[in-house]
Formats: structure tokens, C-alpha cells, sequence
């Protein structure tokens, strides 16, 4: 008796646990989680200390946007980002121009919005976000700031918490891409990260380096570096509810790994996939990958500070030995755009044909002139994981060879390339840059000022520099055009980029993934997302 | 006259094993000498010569390689881009155009330079140290030691992308890599042959006669303790191609286009997926050849030269 009663209740037990095992996998099954793969690590969660890969992340625990933009398909089918502004956390806004030219920028912020801390989102929040990308000058939007407003210095003067949800900001006139700037901010909970701050590090950047600070769709669950992130829905999520439960992101350095992955369904989105392979891809049952033009410029840069790169005769004898015709067609099998100048394709004010054509004759003779005519050997630097640029560099150096160069192609990994375009210590690098805001001024302050950190060659003319902030701030837009004309030949004339092309953009995902919206920031909004049939 | 032979027969430094080592007759498949001895037990072992043999021909390869082929290892011809294996590219193209049987040819120099010079490298600098550290023994050789300890206690491809993220990729630093993380190994084997060979009667007899330290370790003792080095430098040269491979197909070794088996490998294995295998396959396959050759060559040379395999 006893012991049918023992077996009695081990039964009851048995059918317990087993019948919660099975709820828990019903629960799993019917979570929605969007998996997705990258090559590059996340490094930290500070968009003030953050590079590409780590960006991709951050737009979904931060609320990338202070407003939206809106969106429209394309004849593919494609959905993409238009330059329509439309309310986000700032619910509303208005500008005043003044008697004396200057204007003031008044913000209305909703009043539901929270961070994940639970703490509310208030204006103070933005002025301290503003306030804090000032001050640690980290990128080159706070040059572009001080252009517009001269004010970065005196915050509490021209930025003003009007009650918790109005902002005011003055400006010194109307400028031409108020609103393209503002809409692509990150703001920070103030009052977390300020709480945070020592006075070694004013600024938080530890603590925000690494800890959710913000108020996105997504919170941040787990993080394990170099392995994967994991991120929840955010249910106090004061815009509409994504559609993922959860969101992983997966790193997976290896491309031909990241491929795979998304052939046989186990990863929902894979990034960093070349051209070549995109165009395989795209024939592949079960996936889909969206291309579109883009204005990230690829180019060979030239240090003109380091020896022997500032012997102008030898970088016009580089630009001259550069096999321009072959990239397009057997590297990017005809997907890219030709860009001949620093003024992107696609822009006013581009350049509609090539000025230096490959000759290889004139290069021999440049070169000669530059005092090498018994050769030279130098080193081209690019970054691990962009096979592309590294079948130019085997062009490029065949073509070289022809001259009499040795060039040396040097791959090196990320880190040790970040410190160097950082540091400006590379004398030849290939790099692509992209700028956020599409207009040739923004371009020649991004790559071309003189105190921009994302001027990896440390290139400075002071004609250049000093029109770049006129350019920007000019609102005639003729005006604007006859500068930004100016600055391309004065630029050309330097011969400080060996100009190759703007590859496509490229997004690799299941067949059943829709919402992508193609942005020029070519960053991911994976929030947007959902899973047709779903 | 015959002084040399006489005097070398009265050497009483000489050690004792190698005096009392037999010699096989001509008719047992000897040569009558040390080498002899050596070969005859080498043939014996069919794996070490299969082994050994596809060594060879991987190394003629190498060497007259070139005479069957009339394509630029570095060139690239767009026209020619991702061709498969045919009778003009008999192991097919690269995504650039390049022929990968003339790439794998270069490569093979380029490899066989990279072993042979890493294992020599770190033979030399670890039979020196672990000569110097048995010899004189106590506070030193415990200090060496604990250095060598140090240096082991990294997982040794680890400390080589270290070490190759810090020199920066190049041929050289390659070789550089190799030798650092290959020498501890070399500098064990020497040290324990040199610890029990110090106590031997003609070390005693050597110093009796008036040889300096220096003459004892490097004239006596040191060519005497040198069988298993050769057993581990075999071993070795495989383990270094696979470690100079790998290191380039992570980019820190043998920078494109350069040929090289790894760097070859990390090219095609992009093309894998697009179902291009023979990028990646025939150089892997040449890896594979050359790693297995030499572990079966090193086999033998373990059963020739350890006693107790005989």
C-alpha cells in the first residue's frame, strides 16, 4: 500500500514536469525571434565611441531617430527612406526666424515616452545628449554643430530646457540640412548615465561603453563578445511594437560560414555579404537580397604627411597606374557606380566623367619625376574581411609592377586599421566612406576638413578648410554649389585619393523577411522587420 | 698514414653509445656505417618511405615546377576568372584569373622555405638553450626554465598571432613566429639528452684532457644529443606549414597575391559556396599531402633513431 502510494505520486510528478517541459516549448515555438549574422564584433554600446558593427546594434536599444523620416518603394518592390520628416519622440516642432537673421528650433517631445531604466524621457535628456557629443568630440558631427550654431561652448545660453517636454534651440540662421542632421541623433537616460559619471570619466564612457542606456524598441539581454547578442522587446516602447520577440545577433567572422547560414534558414539576415556572393546568393531558393545605389565612396587614400607620399609626382604617377575600367565589371560585376571625384555620384555638383584615366605611360613618367625612376617599394593597407578591396589591391599592384613599383599589399585587422586611420599613420589605404547626409559640402567636411577624424590621411588645404563652413551654412543653393565646385578642384588637384567607385548597397535575407527599409545610412533598422505568413 | 682514424679510435671522449652502436654488414642491407645502419632500418618501414617519397616529389615540385607551366603566379587575367579545372588551367583559375596549379607551384617554395627555415631556426636556438641550461644547471637552468614555462603556457597559435599582430605580416615574420614558438620544444629534448649525458664517463674524460665548457657542450655533448631533434624537426616541418597556413588564411601571415597554400585557401574558400571548390581544394589537398608526408617520415626516423622501437 505504502509503496503504490510512493509510485502513485512519483507519477503525478513525472506527468507534472513533463507537462511543463511541453508548455515551455510551446511557448518557444510560438516566440518570434528574428537571427541575425555579422562579421564584425560589438564592441561597445556608445554610439560616441562606436564603430559600423556595433552601430547595428545600437539602433535598436537606442531610439536611433528624434524624428522620421518616411518611406516609399522603389519600381523593385524595395522599400526605401525618403526625405519626408515625420513625428517621432518629438511629437512636434517650429522655427523662428528672427529681425537679425538668427532663428530659434523649439522641440515638443511626447509625453509616454520611458528608458528601459523606467526613468522618463525628458528634454533634459536631449540637451544632456547634445551636450555630451560636443564635448567629447569624438566625431565630426560636433564640427558640423559648431557650424551651424557657434554655440557648442555655451550650452545653457542657446539650449534651453524649456519644462520636461520643450526644448529650445538657437541657431545663427535657417541652415540648409537642419532636419537631416537632427533625425539621425542618439539620446542617452541623462539621469542613468549621470549617475554613472566619476570625475575621471565626466562622460560615463565606461558605464555607457557597456550598459543599456536607452529607450529603443529593444533591450539589451545578454552579451557575450565575439559570440552574440541578445535583445528583448521593449514593451513600454513608446512607438509602435516590433514585431520580434527577440532579435540575435549572431557574430560570425567567416563570410563563407555567414553564407551558409542563411542558405539553410538558421540566421533570418546576414550582413557583410560582398557583391560576387551577393549575386549568388540572390539565385537561391529561400532568399532574397536587396541592392541599391549608394554614396559610399570607395578609394585608395594617400597620406600625403608620411614619406614618400608627399612627393605630389608620385601620387599623380599612383593615379595614373590605377586600372579605373577593370573594377567595375569583374569585381563588382557591373554593381557599383563610377565615382570620379570627391563629390559622389548621384550628388549635384558630381563629376559626370573621369579626368584621370589609366595611362601607364604618364604614370612611368610621373614617377620618373618623383625620383624613383629606378623603382620604389611601398605598402597599401586595407582591413581584413572586405575580400573586394583586396582583388583591387592585386589589380592595382600588377598595373604598378608595369611602372616599376613593388607594392606590398598589407591586411590588417580591424583594431590595428581603426588605430591607423585614427592615428592617421597610413601612408596608402583602401577604405570606403559613407556620410549620412547627402550633400557634396557635408562630403568635404566629412573627409576633407582638415580637423575631421574621419579625414583618415590627415589632408589639409587651407582653402578647403576655410570654405567648408561657409558651404555648409550657405542657404542659396547656387551659391552653395560654386563653393562645393571650388573644393572639388582644389582637392583634385591634390591628388590625395585615387577615386575607384560606389559599390551597391547590399542586404542578404530569408525570402519570408519583409519591412527591410533601405536607408543612406546603410545601417540596419532591424525593429521594422517582420516575418511574412508570420 | 692514417693519423685521424688512430686518433679518433683512442678518443676516449667519445661516448660510449655511439662506440658500441652495431654495425650491419653489407649483406644484412647495411652500408657497413652509421648511415647505413640508418637507411637500412629506414627502408624497413614502408610508411616513412611512402612518406618520404611524396616529400620528394612535393620538393621536385617545387623545384622544376615551373618548367611545365608558362602562367604568372601573380598575374591576374579577368578574361580568364574562375575558369574550372581544364587542359589550359589543368587545377582551373582563381576569382582574379590566376592559374592555381602555377600558384601552387610557387607556393610550394614559398612553404618549403617557411619550414625549412622555421625548423632550422628553432632547432638551432633550442639546442643552443637547452644545452646552456642542462650544462650549467642549478639557479640558471631553473631561470631558463621558468622562462620556457612562461613562454609554453600560451597556447601556441595564440601567441603566434601575437606575435605576428605585433611584427606585422610579412615572409620574415612568419619565420620569426615559428622559430619563438617552436624552440621551447627543441630546448626540452636538448636539455633532458643533455642532463643524463653530462654524467657520462666521456664528459669526465674530456674535461680530464683540457676542454674548455664551451668545447665540452658544443663538440661533445651537443652532437650527441641531437637524434631526437632530427626525429622532432621531421615532425616539425609539417606542423609549421599547417601553423604558416594558417596564419595566412587569418591575414597575418603571407600577404595576397602572393602564393602561398593558406593564402590560396583563404581566397578560395569564398568561392566555395559559389560552388568554385578547386580554389581551395587543391591547395588544401597540397597541405594535406605535405603534413602527412612529413609525420609518416617522421615516424620513421623515430623507429630508426629510439632504441626502444627497434
Amino acid at each position: 500500500m505504502h509503496y503504490s502510494t510512493k509510485c502513485r505520486g512519483l507519477a503525478i510528478v513525472a506527468v507534472a514536469v513533463i507537462l511543463a517541459v511541453g508548455a515551455l516549448f510551446v511557448a518557444q515555438a510560438e516566440e518570434k525571434v528574428l537571427i541575425v549574422c555579422q562579421a564584425g564584433d560589438v564592441a561597445v554600446l556608445d554610439n560616441q565611441q562606436s564603430t559600423g558593427p556595433s552601430k547595428n546594434t545600437l539602433i535598436d536599444i537606442y531610439d536611433w531617430q528624434w524624428l522620421r523620416f518616411g518611406t516609399d518603394v522603389d519600381a523593385n518592390g524595395v522599400l526605401y527612406s525618403t526625405k519626408t520628416i515625420l513625428p517621432g519622440i518629438i511629437r512636434d516642432w517650429r522655427t523662428v526666424v528672427h529681425a537679425d537673421g538668427t532663428c530659434t528650433h523649439t522641440f515638443y517631445l511626447r509625453e509616454d515616452g520611458v528608458f528601459h531604466s523606467g526613468n522618463p524621457i525628458t528634454a533634459a535628456d536631449f540637451k544632456y545628449a547634445m551636450l555630451r557629443r560636443a564635448a567629447l568630440k569624438r566625431d565630426y558631427i560636433h564640427t558640423f554643430l559648431g557650424a551651424m550654431y557657434g554655440y557648442t561652448e555655451d550650452f545653457d545660453l542657446h539650449v534651453r530646457v524649456i519644462d520636461d517636454y520643450t526644448l529650445e534651440v538657437d541657431a545663427k540662421q535657417p541652415m540648409p540640412y537642419f532636419w537631416d542632421i537632427w533625425n539621425q541623433r542618439t539620446y542617452y537616460d541623462s539621469v542613468l548615465v549621470q549617475a554613472n559619471a566619476t570625475p575621471d570619466d565626466p562622460w560615463a564612457l565606461k558605464y555607457v561603453a557597456k550598459n543599456d542606456c536607452g529607450s529603443g524598441p529593444y533591450v539589451l539581454d545578454t552579451w557575450v563578445p565575439g559570440v552574440e547578442v541578445q535583445l528583448s522587446r521593449f514593451e513600454q516602447y513608446w512607438g509602435e511594437a516590433p514585431y520580434f520577440d527577440r532579435i540575435i545577433w549572431k557574430i560570425v567572422p567567416d563570410l563563407a560560414s555567414r553564407i551558409l547560414l542563411l542558405m539553410s534558414g538558421d540566421v533570418d539576415v546576414a550582413f557583410n555579404i560582398p557583391m560576387k556572393e551577393a549575386l549568388s546568393l540572390a539565385n537561391e531558393p529561400g532568399v532574397k537580397v536587396i541592392f541599391g545605389p549608394s554614396a559610399n565612396q570607395l578609394a585608395i587614400q594617400i597620406n600625403a604627411n608620411i614619406e614618400p607620399f608627399n612627393n605630389a609626382n608620385l601620387r599623380w604617377a599612383l593615379t595614373y597606374a590605377f586600372p579605373y575600367d577593370d573594377i567595375i565589371p569583374s569585381i563588382y560585376s557591373g554593381n557599383a557606380q563610377a565615382n570620379y571625384g570627391p563629390i559622389p555620384a548621384g550628388f549635384v555638383g558630381a563629376m559626370t566623367e573621369r579626368r584621370f584615366n589609366t595611362d601607364l605611360v604618364k604614370a612611368r613618367e610621373y614617377l620618373v619625376n618623383a625620383g624613383y625612376g629606378d623603382g620604389i617599394a611601398l605598402t597599401l593597407n586595407y582591413e581584413t574581411g572586405y575580400p573586394e578591396q583586396e582583388q583591387i589591391g592585386i589589380l592595382f599592384k600588377d598595373n604598378l609592377k608595369q611602372i616599376g613599383v613593388d607594392l606590398e599589399l598589407r591586411q590588417l585587422p580591424t583594431g590595428q586599421f581603426q588605430t591607423g586611420t585614427g592615428k592617421k599613420t597610413l601612408g596608402m589605404l583602401i577604405t570606403a566612406a559613407l556620410g549620412w547626409i547627402q550633400t557634396a559640402d557635408y562630403y568635404f567636411n566629412l573627409n576633407w576638413n582638415s580637423t575631421s577624424s574621419a579625414n583618415y590621411i590627415g589632408y589639409g588645404n587651407p582653402e578647403v578648410d576655410a570654405l567648408i563652413m561657409p558651404a555648409l551654412s550657405e542657404p542659396d543653393a547656387a551659391k552653395r554649389a560654386e563653393m562645393n565646385d571650388r573644393m572639388q578642384e582644389l582637392v583634385l588637384g591634390d591628388a590625395a585619393w585615387i577615386y575607384i567607385c560606389q559599390p551597391n548597397f547590399v542586404a542578404a535575407m530569408r525570402s519570408d523577411i519583409a519591412g527591410y527599409i533601405v536607408e543612406n545610412t546603410e545601417l540596419h533598422h532591424l525593429w521594422l522587420l517582420s516575418r511574412s505568413g508570420g | 698514414m692514417n693519423i685521424g682514424r688512430k686518433r679518433r679510435a683512442a678518443d676516449p671522449t667519445r661516448p660510449a653509445d655511439t662506440r658500441c652502436r652495431p654495425e650491419k654488414s653489407a649483406a644484412e642491407g647495411g652500408t657497413g656505417g652509421s648511415w647505413g645502419f640508418f637507411l637500412y632500418r629506414f627502408r624497413r618501414n614502408k610508411l616513412a618511405a611512402v612518406g618520404g617519397g611524396f616529400l620528394l616529389l612535393i620538393v621536385l615540385l617545387g623545384l622544376i615546377g615551373p618548367l611545365f607551366t608558362s602562367y604568372n603566379p601573380t598575374k591576374p587575367d579577368m578574361k580568364s576568372a574562375s575558369l574550372a579545372p581544364s587542359f589550359a588551367h589543368w587545377m582551373g583559375t582563381d576569382a582574379l584569373g590566376m592559374d592555381i596549379f602555377t600558384r601552387i607551384v610557387y607556393a610550394t617554395r614559398t612553404d618549403l622555405l617557411i619550414a625549412v627555415m622555421a625548423v632550422l631556426g628553432a632547432a638551432i636556438l633550442g639546442s643552443l638553450y637547452g644545452v646552456i641550461s642542462a650544462f650549467y644547471g642549478r639557479v640558471l637552468d631553473e631561470v631558463m626554465m621558468r622562462a620556457l614555462d612562461s613562454l609554453q603556457a600560451f597556447p601556441s597559435i595564440l601567441l603566434g598571432l601575437a606575435i605576428a599582430a605585433a611584427l606585422g605580416p610579412s615572409l620574415r615574420n612568419v619565420i620569426i613566429v615559428l622559430v619563438v614558438v617552436n624552440f621551447p620544444m627543441y630546448a626540452r629534448l636538448v636539455r633532458s639528452q643533455i642532463l643524463s649525458l653530462k654524467e657520462a664517463t666521456f664528459v669526465d674524460a674530456a674535461r680530464t684532457v683540457g676542454n674548455n665548457n664551451a668545447r665540452i657542450m658544443f663538440r661533445h655533448l651537443l652532437p650527441n644529443s641531437l637524434g631526437p631533434v632530427y626525429v622532432q624537426s621531421s615532425l616539425n616541418v609539417g606542423w609549421s606549414v599547417l601553423m604558416a597556413a594558417s596564419m595566412s588564411f587569418l591575414g597575418l601571415g603571407i600577404q595576397a597575391p602572393e602564393p602561398e597554400w593558406g593564402v590560396m585557401i583563404s581566397q578560395g574558400a569564398r568561392q566555395m559556396v559559389q560552388g568554385e571548390w578547386w580554389s581551395a581544394f587543391f591547395p588544401g589537398l597540397f597541405i594535406f599531402l605535405f603534413v602527412l608526408s612529413a609525420s609518416l617520415l617522421g615516424d620513421g626516423l623515430q623507429d630508426v633513431f629510439d632504441p626502444r622501437r627497434r
